[in-house]
């Protein structure tokens, strides 16, 4: 039997329930999404009472196997207006399996004058505290005095003060291992809906006594094992341990897929300075509190976090991802380590996701707020996102809307969602995914580029998206990093058969990937229901009338592609 | 002589003596046992351009070979 939570934030009534169902069993994004589905009235407003967050660990959560406690969160995101999981690492994922539970909802809200309430869940029960001495801080300072307050191995959610504005690209922070709230379920603006709850923090205290039971001991030992000789022996996987996921780099600037100026361009001249290589030798030559290696979570084989440090070695931000490289980087057309990760530590400070604030910046800085390569005007704008002031909230809502108040036509984004760090009209694969995605521009899933023979042309790219929707899709399904799947995208047995060993419930491949593609299809039909039109699946139409120079290509997938891409 | 550029590798570049035009498969597997190293799934680029396993190369031309890895 598997928990749910259930907190109503209004009238501060507790439930918890059981459910023995293999959504459930599996939790992760299968669970989130399919209790959006079923619990949050598609048509609602975002931030009102009626939509829900979801919190879900994963089936492996809270045992010995390498990346399998990450934490799904889901709800009806402002941002995009459709349905949303946005996930992260951290130690939330195994507190919450250390009492025995699944799954936390926060359900109903208070009146949008009560004070802001911290929801505390341990061991005799929960509890809700006054947190109004958190308000406005940002969140270092909020981690550290939940820290102070129930120490450092308690894992804690918490959201900055663009949350707290309810503000459309806020996340929300999770604790990593070290107790600091640096690990983020950025997208979407789910840290607003939490916000609109007056759910300043939820902390699950580190007294769960709840032990991890095995249906067969031995095989799920030898298992987890497997999972980590896995992970070792794939020459991929090991490549992340050493450079993480900044090795995108080199690889996007080859294939021309870089974003660059507001994503009119594929290349940045000078890319290598903000490359793998470059963060690599600038962390070891620094040293101090740096490390070009790092768990999120624990136990991890992978390892492909980072601790940037300053000049003098202390530390600057952790961790500096691909992501945030090109977004606040080539997008930026900044070449500068140090900038990018100071403007990485401001949006975790703020509370905003560095995608989303990246490709508002652009448009800012296309719009003539600011010149492209002006390191102090960038982090001069994630100070105003910090600050509050009105040009920092316009950026904090995102790049359609800062678009739109701008007046920018290039904007890049899908269903409001800043398009990630892959130019689509070098990648008609990747292309395909975000406008299809249920997410908005997403490229957690559906990630093609690796397997484009030719990334430039849309023959077979409907096809190709959708298998690797599916593949991408798995792990998130049972909240395991994404990264496993290099170890196991043509075999998923070795992660079926410890559900098997911990569980004695037996889930074929071909039951896993049904799972999976009826999660999509309620995903899709969810975003339906909340009146997405098929239109609102389309990049801005400049993608489509300017080409890129590099490739000279413009977007040329239409219509009917995108809702084949979307037909399960 | 084909020049493979092993990026984010230790092994650096490696040239590589073919008497006439072969499959990258084929060129890149001599070329990782010249440089004692394991390849696993990778991304060629070749002028700008993406080539796959199957493509043919000639003397003269230089491949930059990347581990396949995505971001996130």
């Amino acid at each position: 039997m598997f928990s749910i939570l259930r907190i109503n934030t209004a009238n501060k009534e507790v439930k918890k329930e059981s459910r023995s169902t293999n959504d459930y069993l599996l939790g992760g994004r299968t669970l989130s999404s399919r209790l959006v589905s079923r619990e949050v009235p598609a048509d609602c407003e975002p931030l009102g009472k009626k939509n829900a967050l979801f919190f879900c660990n994963g089936p492996l959560s809270g045992t010995t196997v390498s990346s399998s406690d990450r934490i799904s969160v889901g709800g009806k995101s402002p941002l995009t207006g459709g349905i949303k999981e946005s996930n992260a690492g951290g130690i939330v994922g195994i507190r919450m399996s250390q009492h025995g539970l699944r799954c936390i909802s926060l359900e109903g809200a208070p009146a949008r004058d009560a004070a802001w309430q911290i929801i505390v869940i341990g061991k005799d029960g929960v509890e809700f505290m006054e947190g109004d001495f958190l308000a406005g801080k940002g969140v270092y300072e909020k981690s550290e005095l939940l820290s102070e307050k129930f120490g450092n191995k308690a894992g804690c959610m918490t959201v900055g003060p663009a949350a707290e504005k309810l503000l459309y690209t806020s996340g929300i922070a999770c604790s990593d291992p070290h107790g600091v709230c640096s690990r983020y379920a950025g997208r979407g603006g789910l840290g607003a809906v939490m916000a609109s709850k007056r759910v300043i923090a939820v902390v699950i205290q580190n007294d769960g006594d709840v032990k991890a039971e095995f249906a067969d001991a031995d095989a799920f030992k030898a298992g987890a094992k497997r999972i980590v000789q896995l992970l070792r022996e794939n020459p991929v996987s090991s490549k992340f341990t050493k450079y993480g996921t900044a090795a995108m780099v080199d690889i996007c600037q080859s294939f021309k897929v870089l974003p660059t100026r507001n994503f009119t361009h594929g290349t940045m001249e000078g890319a290598e300075k903000i490359n793998a290589q470059t963060m690599y030798d600038t962390i070891k030559e620094r040293g101090g509190e740096g490390l070009t290696q790092h768990a999120c979570m624990n136990p991890c084989a992978i390892q492909c976090s980072n601790v940037y440090p300053d000049k003098y070695g202390k530390l600057l931000c952790s961790p500096v991802e691909y992501e945030t490289m090109a977004l606040m980087g080539s997008n930026l057309c900044l070449k500068n380590l140090d900038t990018i990760a100071t403007m990485n530590r401001i949006a975790n400070d703020a509370g905003v996701d560095t995608l989303d604030c990246g490709a508002a910046i652009g448009v800012a800085m296309e719009a003539g707020l600011a010149d492209f390569g002006d390191n102090d005007a960038a982090i001069q704008m994630m100070e105003e996102i910090r600050n509050l002031t009105p040009l920092g909230r316009i950026l904090a809502s995102g790049c359609k809307i800062a678009a739109q108040v701008l007046g920018v036509r290039h904007a890049p984004h899908v269903l409001g969602q800043g398009v990630p760090a892959y130019e689509p009209r070098g990648s008609k694969g990747m292309a395909v995914t975000y406008l299809s995605s249920t997410m908005g521009a997403d490229h957690t899933f559906g990630f093609t580029l690796r397997d484009e023979d030719d990334p430039t042309s849309k023959e077979g790219k409907v096809e190709l998206s959708k298998k690797f929707q599916v593949i991408g899709s798995r792990m998130d399904a049972m909240g395991m990093c994404n990264f496993v799947r290099y170890s196991v995208r043509d075999d998923m047995k070795p992660l079926l058969d410890l559900i098997k060993a911990r569980y004695d419930v037996d889930i074929s491949e071909e039951e896993f990937d049904a799972m999976v593609v009826e999660t999509l299809k309620m995903e899709h039909q969810f975003n339906a229901d909340a009146g997405i039109p098929a239109s609102a699946h389309r990049f801005a139409e400049t993608f489509y009338e300017e080409t890129q120079p590099e490739t000279g290509e413009v977007v040329d997938i239409t219509d009917e592609e995108i809702a084949r891409a979307m037909q399960w | 002589m084909v020049r493979l550029c092993f990026r984010l590798t230790e092994a650096g570049n490696v040239e590589v003596e073919i008497s006439e035009p072969q499959k990258l498969d084929v060129v890149l597997h001599k070329g990782a046992v010249q440089a004692g190293i394991e390849v696993g799934d990778y991304l060629a680029v070749r002028d700008g351009n993406v080539i796959k396993g199957d493509s043919v190369v000639r003397e003269g031309d230089t491949i930059d070979i990347f581990p396949a890895i995505s971001g996130g």
